[in-house]
């Protein structure tokens, strides 16, 4: 039987997380999967910071967090944190857990905003997730299965080297097969009804495929230079294009989450690995020249130990290919769109797509088209829809502002996309929220980031109208001393990751915000 | 504290009833009432009533047992439906397929061992792999313990019910619950210039004002009283054909018969059981009860005449949701109208209009009611051109669903009626591909010999009903 030839196109971590995962699952007496890259165009090299899915991601392939951690220099993440986002002094953070429980069937924001109206003594909404707890302290645990517990009310991911992790999936996908070709693609040969056959080699190399995964980064050469697949642009609406990176020293104490501070036109990250810290920028060339963007990231990363490393900059346009697959081909990673790092969802998007790309895998019939519309239109469908939901939750990042900047004034009075007014709109009316069935921003993550940018809704739930509010403040009194204590008799980041070749996880949640969350039963309390 | 006007709910009968029963104990608890203004009742509505699953979220709002409302309520358990298509039988389950909830790749693998090896496919019946069809087919019923979660969900139940039975339970339940009743013979809403319903003035002389009006009657337009009612001459008329016959050995479950063009449906209740029909023009009726009599033995079938229903998009608008007309498109034997209100109360109550003008939550309201409706829509469409739908045609191909934006139709049911149709997929699951045939036949018939025995441990439906009546 002739194996069908699998091509993948490009070596940065969408592609050997691609290699990965169809090396895994594709039989090789049926399959022959061969990645090309080129070390001359490199890589990207970013893409730290991740969220809880990955950790479903290893398990899938095979790799296992022990080994993962050590490999990858990885730390753990908790949470996002949040500085300047939405008023100039705001500080927040977008965990990975949920704040609070239901209270009498109550959503717990509700309660929360009703007793500050009526004026009782709060803490901030984020503070109320053990998640957050843990992350101020730099603490870290594994999350508990069991509900009752506080600990099951969140889930972690990694901050990892983005370099080093392609290079251990490297080696686990070639250790299931896959060969790599180093060498520039110069030329893509196509079938009369456009199919892709062939990619032609600088040295003159052809290699043939029946089905070809184009990884190829933001130059998008089949999807985009080839196949000539639309290119829908978000710029309107996250009006960010540029990127500078640069590594710093490693922290002795590092920060179990990763930290996004606003400036006059964008914003910068800051990662903290085992081995080093990652650090960069992100802003709009409309609102900030390139000089003024660096001179700003390298006085910024000079206040926490410069290294002196070189910076690499980056160009994008967000937004995505209208259908990242067509015909025989599959785009994923920056080839099939890109949205800004915001909150760590590219990997997640590229993992989202390899596990969509084999449910509905296509079949080599000799001599037929191999990929049919049924397929290809669920895929780009679906796809579709969670990139959207993505650029929703990001777009909320901008609008919610009360800044006086230029830049932000732009992004506070810019139009929405329909879906997301619509999301906003609800908010405001009444502090509602309503959970998606696909997309991986559920009402947990939107309430962090509207609440912690101070958006309020214009009235609060009228069914604590008759309520007193003293058993309420009482219970909130007492969680959130609860969860303090509980986050101070945890292990520090540093004796975790100290521990982390050895000691066992937790298993992975399909949920961002742990097991609570996800169990029907979890969380719902009742005040008297 | 605002004192806010009651809810006001108009209509008759089951959905009357039914509406009230969703909403007033947990309005009641934040101190609104529920008023409701009876109408007469409606010819259109069906004598029987099917649950899915939505039965026990109701009766956790009721404070009741399913058990003890469908035997108020002179009806009986339903594990799901037999159907009986052209050429083939099989059982559409509420439950889940296999003997995990989220078991991942079960139904490829037995798409696969169904696909690869036609003659041990013989060996494997999708029926045999579901709990609930086995149990039903097997006229078995138990209910699983709370310690067995997964076991509940396998055999997830929902009832078939005498609709005027049903009606006077919820009736008592919503009187316990504080919703007052007024009847009258008809009503006019008054409505401000904005288009806000304000009062309900009725012609016994009854005066309502309204916070907020849940209509449910099918077909309703509170706004004609604003301007004059175009009789609708050019309207097309549906045909409700139902009959009773005597009850048969006892059976969790109802049925469906394919016919040439339509369905029937039999639910079975305590003392009969009760078989119905729609018919949508140009169908021929005396060609349907010849073949009605042929497929079920009944030759005495009654008829009501009504216009067809013609559906909403936009049922929440301003401080009305007129969830009668927007249920009543979708009320056919094969669907209910109260799955239709059991998914629109609750969101109505989630999304709780603590202002009568809430254009934000209603305009949420209808999008998810456009997905809910279109989702059922398609699950009709299947029964008879299942690759005239995306859903169709993408199980035709890769075996897989859709991803489903609401509740409408559980996977089970999908997965049932698509196999049951005669689709399998082309495309095997790659996910599987380095499994062995000989491998994964080897885990459904284990799969299925694990239910076989789970299910012969399980006590007879008559024998599970004798017992919890001695409980009682
Ligand atoms: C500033 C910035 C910060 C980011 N931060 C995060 C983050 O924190 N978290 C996160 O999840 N994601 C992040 N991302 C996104 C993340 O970096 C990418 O999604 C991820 O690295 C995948 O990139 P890729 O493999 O698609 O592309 P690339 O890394 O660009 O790889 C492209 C590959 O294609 C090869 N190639 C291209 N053309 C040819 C040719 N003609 N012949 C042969 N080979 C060719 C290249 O050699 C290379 O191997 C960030 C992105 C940017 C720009």
């Amino acid at each position: 039987m002739l194996k069908q030839r699998i091509v993948i196109l490009g070596g940065g971590t969408a592609g050997w997380m691609a290699a990965a995962a169809l090396s895994r699952f594709l039989p090789s007496q049926q399959y022959s999967i061969c990645l090309v890259e080129s070390e001359q165009i490199g890589t990207v090299g970013v893409g730290e910071a991740t969220i809880p899915h990955i950790r479903h991601f290893n398990q899938w392939v095979g790799i296992e967090e022990a080994e993962f951690m050590q490999a990858t220099g990885a730390t753990y993440k908790l949470a996002i944190r949040f500085q300047g986002w939405g008023t100039a002094n705001s500080d927040y953070y977008h965990p990975f857990g949920v704040s609070g429980d239901m209270l009498n069937d109550l959503p717990f924001h509700q309660v929360w905003w009703w007793l500050q109206q009526q004026h009782q003594p709060t803490y901030p909404f984020d503070h109320y997730s053990f998640a957050v707890q843990l992350a101020q302290q730099k603490r870290f645990r594994f999350p508990s299965t069991d509900i009752a517990d506080v600990a099951s009310s969140f889930n972690y991911a990694y901050q990892l080297d983005a370099g080093k992790y392609a290079m251990l999936l490297r080696q686990h996908a070639t250790a299931q097969g896959v060969s790599r070709i180093e060498g520039k693609v110069q030329q893509v040969l196509q079938q009369p009804n456009g199919d892709i056959s062939e990619l032609v080699l600088e040295q003159g190399m052809r290699l043939k495929g029946d089905f070809f995964i184009d990884c190829s980064g933001f130059s998008a050469l089949l999807i985009g230079q080839t196949l000539q697949t639309p290119f829908e642009n978000w710029q309107q609406w996250l009006p960010c294009d540029r990127a500078l990176a640069m590594p710093s020293a490693a922290d002795v104490d590092p920060a179990p989450y990763t930290l996004s501070k606003t400036m006059a036109a964008g914003w910068r990250w800051r990662i903290p690995l085992q081995h080093r810290t990652g650090n960069g920028l992100v802003y709009a060339s409309a609102f900030l020249a390139d000089d003024a963007a660096e001179q700003h990231l390298v006085q910024e990363v000079n206040e926490t130990g410069f290294a002196g490393a070189s910076i690499k900059a980056l160009r994008f346009t967000t937004g995505r290919r209208q259908q990242s697959w067509r015909h025989n081909c599959v785009a994923i990673g920056l080839a099939a769109g890109f949205l800004e790092p915001l909150e760590s969802t590219s990997l997640h998007l590229i993992q989202l797509a390899l596990e969509k790309l084999l449910l509905y895998f296509p079949v080599h019939t000799a001599g037929q088209s191999i990929v049919s519309t049924s397929e290809r239109d669920a895929f780009n469908d679906q796809m579709a829809t969670e990139y959207q939901r993505v650029r929703d939750f990001l777009i909320l990042h901008y609008k919610v502002n009360t800044r006086s900047e230029p830049f932000w004034q732009y992004c506070a009075h810019m139009s929405l996309p329909d879906s997301l007014q619509q999301r906003l709109a609800l908010f405001q009316e009444s502090g509602q929220l309503v959970a998606y069935r696909q997309g991986l921003f559920q009402p947990a993550s939107w309430l962090a980031v509207l609440l912690g940018q101070g958006a309020r809704p214009n009235e609060t739930d009228f069914r604590l109208q008759a309520a007193a509010s003293a058993p309420y403040s009482a219970w909130l009194q007492q969680y959130y001393q609860h969860l303090k204590m509980q986050a101070g008799q945890s292990p520090s980041h540093r004796q975790a990751l100290d521990n982390s070749s050895r000691s066992s996880n937790a298993p992975p949640v399909h949920s961002l915000y742990g097991y609570r969350e996800a169990s029907a039963a979890g969380g719902r309390v009742c005040v008297r | 504290m605002r004192a806010l006007n009651p809810v006001v709910v108009i209509g008759s009968g089951v959905w009357l009833e039914l509406a009230c029963a969703w909403i007033a104990a947990p309005l009641r608890r934040f101190g609104m009432r529920v008023v409701a203004v009876v109408l007469p009742s409606d010819p259109a509505e069906s004598r029987s009533t099917q649950f899915g699953p939505a039965l026990t979220a109701l009766c956790e709002h009721l404070a009741c047992t399913p058990l003890s409302l469908i035997q108020q309520a002179q009806g009986h358990v339903s594990l799901g439906c037999h159907y009986e298509f052209a050429a083939r039988q099989g059982f559409i389950p509420y439950g889940f397929y296999g003997l995990q909830a989220e078991a991942s790749e079960f139904e490829q693998v037995v798409l696969r061992c169904l696909r690869e090896s036609p003659a041990l496919a013989n060996t494997i019946s999708i029926d045999a792999l579901s709990v609930a069809a086995q149990a039903a087919l097997q006229q078995k019923f138990a209910i699983a313990p709370n310690t067995r979660p997964d076991l509940q969900q396998a055999l997830a139940f929902g009832g078939q019910m005498d609709s005027v039975a049903l009606a006077a339970c919820l009736h008592q339940h919503n009187l316990a619950a504080g919703v007052t009743y007024h009847a009258c013979a008809s009503l006019v809403c008054v409505r401000n210039t904005h288009g806000i319903a304000e009062t309900i003035k009725t012609d016994n002389g009854y005066e309502q004002p309204v916070h907020f009006l849940i209509d449910c009657r099918r077909s309703s337009d509170v706004s004609s009283h604003a301007t004059a009612a175009t009789p609708a001459l050019q309207q097309p008329f549906a045909l409700r054909l139902w009959a009773d016959s005597r009850p048969e050995p006892l059976s969790p479950y109802s049925s469906a018969i394919q016919l040439s063009g339509s369905w029937v449906v039999k639910h079975r209740l305590a003392d009969r059981e009760h078989w119905q029909c729609l018919l949508q023009p140009p169908a021929t009726v005396a060609l349907v009860l010849a073949e009605l009599q042929q497929k079920t033995g009944i030759a005495d079938w009654q008829q009501v005449r009504f216009p067809v229903p013609k559906g909403m998009d936009n049922p929440w608008q301003g401080n009305v949701l007129r969830c009668g007309e927007a249920a009543a498109v979708l009320d056919q034997p094969l669907y209910d109208g109260v799955s239709a209100l059991s998914f629109m109360l609750p969101l109505w109550l989630a999304l709780l209009p603590g202002q009568a003008m809430r254009p934000a939550a209603a305009s949420l309201f209808n999008t998810q009611w456009q997905l809910f409706q279109q989702e059922v829509h398609m699950y009709l469409q299947c029964h008879t051109e299942p690759l005239a739908t995306a859903q169709g045609q993408l199980f035709a191909r890769a075996g897989r669903l859709l991803p489903a934006e609401t509740d409408a139709i559980l996977p089970a049911q999908w997965f049932g009626l698509l196999v049951g149709l005669g689709l399998r997929p082309a495309l095997p699951s790659m996910l599987l591909a380095t499994r062995s045939t000989t491998e994964l036949f080897s885990a459904v018939h284990q799969i299925q010999h694990s239910i076989a025995r789970l299910v012969s441990g399980m006590p007879s439906y008559t024998d599970f009903l004798a017992l919890t009546r001695n409980a009682v």
